[in-house]
């Protein structure tokens, strides 16, 4: 059964200051104050794109564009401004299955481990047709 | 290269340790800062990442993915107007080539340090 949708295609960019080409998160599933539910269509012309699969790097950036979705909806809901947030730290990224290929979803929960100040430290695991494709540890910075 | 035209290799050089470096010079004017961000344009980590796996394919004369990356440190900002030329240094373990670590730095500035896993296309 397909998820629920709450925000998707330019809906999302209310949450996130990222845009084309670097656009990474197409639909929002779920949010909360300490986990987060995204996906991604990939499309042909994404940038991230290469004999069409997707690249482990453009993987890793809609991991971290998930984490600014997540950090940006609870900006936005507590009508705080979006800052711009950046990967500090990436950690334990193991690919668990071949790359996304055009046309495949792919949906990344993500929750948060710890918080302190502008860090935040957060769990990552990236789906495909319900297999698990990668997960990491990724920490954000946000420029508050 | 991933993304065409992203940045330019000015020099290259096989240190007598068995690791290379890779002299690169941005392209300011590339779309991707276009959207990351609008108003600030600041070079995506995962440009960083991308960048050093191409310098260790060149390395390697192989079509690489990274598998894992154990640990990836983002310690200063790469912006293509304040950043413009990077050295990036790539190393294989001498006892298992799939092992990885990089460093992206210029001058007294260190931008970003990886260690990871690759594995052949």
């Amino acid at each position: 059964m397909a998820k629920t949708v709450l925000y998707a295609g330019d809906g999302i960019k209310t949450f996130i200051p990222q845009r084309e080409p670097m656009l990474m998160v197409d639909k929002l599933f779920s949010v909360s104050e300490t986990d987060v539910e995204t996906g991604l269509t990939v499309a042909d012309g994404n940038i991230f794109v290469e004999n069409g699969v997707f690249a482990e790097t453009g993987l890793i950036e809609h991991i971290a564009q998930s984490a600014a979705t997540f950090a940006g909806y609870n900006d936005w809901i507590n009508k705080r401004p979006i800052v711009l947030g950046y990967i500090a730290e990436i950690k334990k990224f193991a690919l668990q299955a071949p790359l996304p290929k055009v046309g495949d979803s792919i949906e990344t929960s993500m929750s948060v481990i710890s918080q302190a100040m502008n860090i935040t430290l957060m769990n990552a695991e990236s789906k495909v047709n319900g297999g698990t494709v990668a997960v990491c540890k990724m920490k954000i910075f946000m420029d508050k | 290269m991933l993304i065409k035209d992203f940045y330019y290799v000015e020099n290259h050089t096989a240190e007598s340790d068995g690791s290379h470096v890779y002299s690169v010079r941005l392209n300011t004017q590339h779309p991707v800062y276009q959207g990351h961000f609008p108003e600030k344009p600041i070079t995506p980590g995962v440009c960083n990442i991308q960048m050093i796996k191409e310098c260790v394919e060149d390395a390697t004369a192989k079509h690489l993915t990274f598998t894992a990356i154990d640990r990836c440190r983002l310690t200063a900002m790469v912006t293509p107007d304040g950043s413009p030329m990077l050295n990036i240094k790539v190393q294989t373990d001498a006892a298992d080539s799939s092992k990885v670590s990089a460093t992206i730095f210029y001058g007294e500035t260190t931008y970003m340090t990886l260690s990871g896993t690759v594995a052949e296309k």
